[in-house]
């Protein structure tokens, strides 16, 4: 058993998880500041068209009207988490379903197929027809815009079950519900994270879509006003904030992950060159 | 009292909408309290009569019954124990956590079943019960996977190559431990293996199995005393036994072998 205690011993390393996290983040911010300060030389050279304004325009936009901003920003997100949430409900009963009564598996897979195929930007205008132009129809928007990953990954999730395990259940003389919370949830947990991570940001560009075609608060609509009122930088702020919200949606879906499934396995990851 | 009687039982499956027979009239039984070897080679269906028994197959047809009633019944009770080629954990859950999982299904204790806690000191792993499988070395993991199998005290104890995948040594020391535990339950034990030694043994009988389709070549009953020791591995007695299973896993073929190898020498 000398094995076992080798492989517990911890790898000596200098720094906490502070300095590694502030390390991972240096290179990606590097980067990015890099990016900002040749496009702002570009500009200053008369190298970009008019419809392209510079970062310090934007951010002069930003001092401007960030109230306006956050304003908007509110119901996008709101619309934007419901329908995620309600998507993620809605995977998991079909793909139970789907699992617990084989049959039923290719009709909800062809289901979310043809819900997927067809173009949100069409079927936006009769929902809201139907459902009305409140908050409700961008939340079912958004729902549709997440729904297929979702599904998708629930399903192939639930699938993924070793079949001596599913055996093993079947000895124990496990009930149905048993068999979906304790062997085919946990399962599929992999499988749905990486499914919510892909649907996250799909139910911002949902709700965003849905305010397109109407609403009287949202990102989407902010943008279409700063757009027919040619304030490119404007138009840009909310551009930077709908990707905002939406970088934000996949890491707490990326820290949700971390916090249930656990960190991914120590690898030798953390040696790379960040200084 | 939990015999297990296997009664003129055949199971065909559907292949490419052909319907092949993968076992072909078996009758067996295996006493109460006994510890059976079912050894044969791959095709022979061995792993099927496993699972028939444990009621995860049905025969096409035949009868099988535990203790008199039908697999389902023993199953519902909770009177089979299976352990797997492969320990088939559950990877997110502790060492004590998949002990205790059959608890968990089924509701609590049955009677007056051992402990989780008990059970991991009875396999040997006292200290690990907060590990996680992956934390475990393969022969470690399938120590955990006999502890689960052990947790609602089986009358039935149900072992599909066990060892099969642990080198030589390892899997010494596990058919020792095996034996002890089998001895302390008093479960009747039915081993499939694909080891003639393994067989031996561990086994009061050795049922000989052929392939394609399976069927029962012949059983050869081991009078070995017990406890088993390896010491015994050695024995002259051991050995005859052996050659007996070896006799009728090859068959004609050993006979075949000698006569095909002396033209051969004489032409090379």
């Amino acid at each position: 058993m000398a094995d076992e205690a080798a492989l517990a011993a911890p790898r000596p390393r200098e720094g906490g998880a502070i300095g590694r996290a502030a390390g991972r983040l240096f290179a990606p911010a590097a980067v990015i500041v890099v990016i900002l300060v040749i496009w702002e030389l570009a500009k200053a050279a008369n190298l970009l068209p008019i419809t392209v304004p510079a970062p310090s325009e934007i951010a002069g936009a930003f001092t401007r009207s960030w109230s306006d901003l956050f304003y908007h920003m509110v119901p996008t997100v709101l619309s934007a988490a419901a329908g995620f949430f309600l998507a993620t409900f809605v995977a998991l009963i079909l793909g139970a379903v789907a699992t617990s009564w084989r049959r039923t598996e290719p009709s909800i897979m062809k289901f979310a197929i043809i819900v997927d195929s067809i173009p949100l930007i069409a079927l936006t205008p009769i929902l809201m027809v139907w459902v009305g132009n409140g908050l409700a129809s961008r939340i079912v928007i958004a729902t549709i815009a997440a729904l297929f990953p979702l599904v998708v990954g629930v399903i192939q999730g639930f699938k993924a079950i070793d079949r001596n395990v599913s055996e093993l259940f079947h000895i124990l003389a496990a009930s149905r519900w048993q068999r979906l919370a304790k062997l085919a949830f946990p399962s599929a947990l992999p499988y749905l994270f990486s499914a919510l991570k892909i649907a996250a940001p799909l139910s911002v560009l949902g709700a965003l879509i849905a305010e397109w075609v109407s609403a009287d608060r949202g990102l989407g609509i902010m943008m279409t006003y700063a757009l027919f009122s040619f304030d490119v930088p404007l138009a840009w702020l909310t551009i930077v904030a709908v990707c905002l919200v939406a970088t934000i949606a996949y890491g707490l879906v990326a820290l949700a992950e971390r916090i249930v499934i656990g960190a991914p396995q120590q690898t030798t990851g953390g040696g790379g060159g960040h200084g | 009292m939990t015999e297990i009687i296997l009664d003129h039982v055949s199971k065909d499956f559907e292949i490419d909408r052909r319907s092949v027979r993968a076992i072909d009239d078996v009758s067996l039984t295996f006493p109460s309290g006994s510890f059976s070897a079912l050894i044969g080679p791959s095709g022979c269906g061995k792993s099927t009569l496993l699972r028939l028994v444990a009621d995860i197959l049905g025969p096409t047809s035949g009868a099988i019954t535990i203790g008199g009633k039908p697999p389902g019944e023993a199953r519902l009770r909770h009177d089979i124990g299976f352990v797997f080629q492969d320990a088939s954990l559950l990877p997110w859950r502790t060492v004590l956590d998949n002990v205790s999982l059959p608890l968990e299904i089924a509701g609590g204790p049955i009677g007056d079943g051992p402990r989780p806690e008990n059970l991991i000191r009875l396999v040997g792993l006292s200290g690990f019960e907060n590990a996680k499988p992956a934390q475990l070395s393969g022969g470690m993991q399938q120590r955990v996977s006999i502890a689960r199998a052990l947790t609602l005290r089986p009358k039935v104890l149900l072992l599909d190559e066990p060892f099969g995948a642990l080198d030589e040594i390892t899997r010494q020391r596990m058919n020792l431990e095996l034996l002890r535990i089998w001895q302390e339950t008093g479960t009747t034990a039915i081993l499939v293996t694909h080891t003639i030694g393994e067989a031996v043994f561990m086994a009061d009988q050795v049922h000989v199995l052929a392939a394609h389709p399976g069927r029962l070549v012949t059983t050869i009953d081991v009078d070995l005393p017990r406890p088993r020791h390896l010491a015994m591995l050695q024995t002259a007695e051991f050995n005859r036994l052996e050659n007996a299973v070896r006799a009728a896993l090859f068959g004609d073929e050993l006979a075949d072998d000698g006569a095909a190898a002396r033209p051969e020498r004489a032409h090379g």
